[in-house]
């Protein structure tokens, strides 16, 4: 239902994004993992067409069968709510200060349908009901700051979904929240995808996360895909040297609150940072904090897909992890 | 059940008129202060209407330039024998005239250049906002002269002084807050939910800039209650026989050595009533502020 062809995206001349081939089949759920500035929320940005306007996207986005890059403005806004939701990092900061919850969770119902008056409500009712929100009549009158983080983002969740789109991006939405109340909104959004049969797209840095809710997920950095696959499969056997540095970096859970397995040993971590904007090596960006970089790493590999359609782009494959 | 009646002291009522109480002494002195000049102001031009000392213009010959404390005449008559007081109350009359529309007409237009400017292309936003520093950049009194060369000296022509120059006072004040709120998240969930720039400008920028809005207003009006006085005292404003205070102030000139306490009179009005403006719009600040008050209005 959604496939990245050649997206790229370009701001003040640098490359930020460059996407070969990313694709979302319908109501399964895609992780897009990677860690901070490796692109992860432009790619899911662009897709939304929420990028700033100083952003130049080329390639497609074929949504449905509908090339979204080739939209203006006013169709793209058709689009979003009523097609795409989008549930965004901190809820605080997604929901305007000044106006009810009842009105910003109507949004997208006031938008893109005939709805009027009661029904609207009654629909909103239903929404914050969905989202396992208690009293949704007394809720629709409060304002965003009366309400915990985690009823928050409930909230957004119900925004997002209020038109009923095809597909819904979470771009981190469990990030800002406490531990305990994560699991209730990544379950939440599992059910939501499953009755509805919504595609989901879940951005998020958190490898573990990303296992607990999808069946699909896409490593990136630097803006690149650079292994994507089944989650067993690239958690199993991660073919990319980044993926392997990436859950190498897991510790892991004690076995029967064991942690003394853990005193004494050193976590394994990616040497160095994401390089900034404009600095990233050339051929393989994540050449230069690799281990196992050989002198083939600096032109660009080109795609190797295995079975179940697992894809990786690198020159060293194996799934050792890095030592 | 019945016993528990005499006790009254917390009833919802109670609390919430205690709350407001509360609230109100936490409020800023000087939002008292310009209130209350403020509200003698307006009181005094809603009485001129039904009331003044003695009729416009009216000539008391046998009392020229009495002296305050004069029976029949509290704060004396000007050179022509006219009551100070009388020609106070009608100068308010006229600097509220001007200053409302003026204020109004160029709060409404700047605001929406200002808002314009923020939604528009990130490209024409520089070139715009510069475009605006100019206007800004303008000799406001020099564009009234020229104004007044085409017009003609008059309430019409000091109403469009004051427009035009307050027009980009407003629209540069709004640019920065507006993109400020333009760039926020729930600017972006907007979008996201299918919302279009002019919408979002409409119903989520304008409401949280208001506060700003009705301090500018209020700084505004301060402005625009001198500019009136000081074009028509320089003659490019409103012409006789209406009464105004910056004529009243140009009239005393001539009686600096005969009545020179005469020139205190338009002048303490003027300094009153845009101080007044001034600390309403400071009090509002203050008051409007979530960062720096506990108060009520935020």
């Amino acid at each position: 239902m959604l496939q990245l062809r050649d997206v790229r995206v370009v701001i003040d001349g640098h490359e930020i994004i460059r996407i070969d081939e990313l694709d979302l089949a319908p109501g399964s759920r895609l992780g897009l993992v990677g860690e901070s500035g490796s692109g992860k929320t432009m790619t899911a940005k662009a897709i939304a067409g929420l990028l700033p306007d100083e952003s130049k996207v080329s390639g497609s986005v074929i949504f449905e069968g509908q090339d979204l890059l080739t939209l203006n403005d006013r169709e793209m806004s058709k689009v979003r709510g009523k097609r795409i939701g989008f549930v965004f990092q901190d809820p605080a900061r997604s929901l305007n200060p000044m106006m009810r919850i009842g009105k910003q969770v109507s949004e997208a119902i006031r938008i893109h349908s005939d709805l009027k008056g009661d029904a609207v409500t009654a629909k909103v009712i239903d929404l914050l009901h969905q989202v396992q929100l208690p009293e949704p009549e007394t809720l629709l009158r409060r304002y965003p700051h009366q309400l915990s983080g985690g009823q928050q983002q409930r909230v957004m969740i119900a925004a997002a979904i209020a038109a009923d789109p095809d597909l819904l991006i979470a771009d981190e939405p469990t990030t800002a929240l406490d531990v305990t109340v994560q699991e209730e909104i990544l379950r939440l959004l599992i059910s939501l995808s499953e009755e509805r049969k919504m595609s989901l797209m879940f951005v998020s840095h958190d490898l573990g996360v990303i296992r607990f809710v999808c069946d699909r997920v896409a490593v990136i950095y630097g803006g690149n895909i650079v292994e994507s696959g089944r989650i067993e499969d690239v958690v199993a056997h991660p073919m990319h040297r980044y993926t392997a540095a990436l859950l190498a970096a897991n510790p892991g859970m004690p076995k029967d609150d064991n942690f003394s397995a853990f005193i004494g040993k050193r976590l394994q971590t990616i040497t160095g940072s994401v390089p900034a904007v404009g600095k990233f090596p050339s051929g393989c960006r994540f050449r230069n904090r690799c281990l196992s970089a050989t002198d083939a790493c600096s032109t660009m590999p080109s795609p190797i897909t295995t079975g179940n359609d697992h894809r990786y782009l690198c020159w060293n494959p194996g799934d050792r992890g890095q030592s | 059940m019945s016993d528990t009646s005499t006790i009254t002291a917390h009833t919802p009522e109670d609390v919430s008129v205690s709350r407001l109480r509360k609230r109100l002494r936490a409020l800023p002195i000087t939002l008292y202060l310009g209130g209350t000049l403020i509200s003698l102001f307006v009181f005094v031009v809603l009485v001129s209407f039904i009331w003044t000392p003695y009729p416009a213009n009216k000539l008391n010959l046998a009392n020229r330039m009495a002296p305050p404390g004069t029976p029949g005449f509290l704060l004396g008559t000007d050179r022509a024998g006219r009551d100070v007081i009388t020609e106070l109350m009608l100068g308010a009359r006229n600097s509220l005239y001007v200053s409302v529309v003026s204020t109004v007409v160029a709060m409404f237009v700047g605001t929406l250049i200002g808002l314009s400017i923020a939604g528009s292309n990130k490209m024409l936003q520089r070139p715009l906002t510069r475009l605006v520093d100019t206007g800004l950049a303008l000799p406001g009194i020099l564009t009234a002269m020229v104004i007044a060369a085409k017009l003609g000296a008059g309430n019409t022509t000091a109403t469009i002084a004051i427009i035009a120059w307050q027009i980009p006072v407003a629209a540069r004040v709004t640019i920065g807050p507006a993109r400020q709120i333009l760039a926020l998240d729930y600017v972006e969930a907007a979008y996201s939910y299918g919302r279009k720039k002019p919408y979002v400008i409409r119903h989520h920028v304008l409401p949280n800039i208001s506060p700003l809005l009705i301090v500018l207003g209020s700084v505004m009006f301060a402005a625009a209650i001198l500019i009136e006085a000081a074009l028509a005292f320089l003659g490019v404003g409103v012409q006789p026989p209406t009464s105004s205070w910056g004529r009243f102030l140009n009239e005393t000139q001539s009686l600096l050595e005969a009545a020179p306490y005469l020139m205190f009179f338009p002048g303490i009005a003027i300094v009153l009533t845009t101080l007044g403006f001034n600390l309403l719009g400071d009090g509002l600040r203050t008051a409007l502020d979530p960062q720096q008050s506990r108060s009520g209005l935020a």
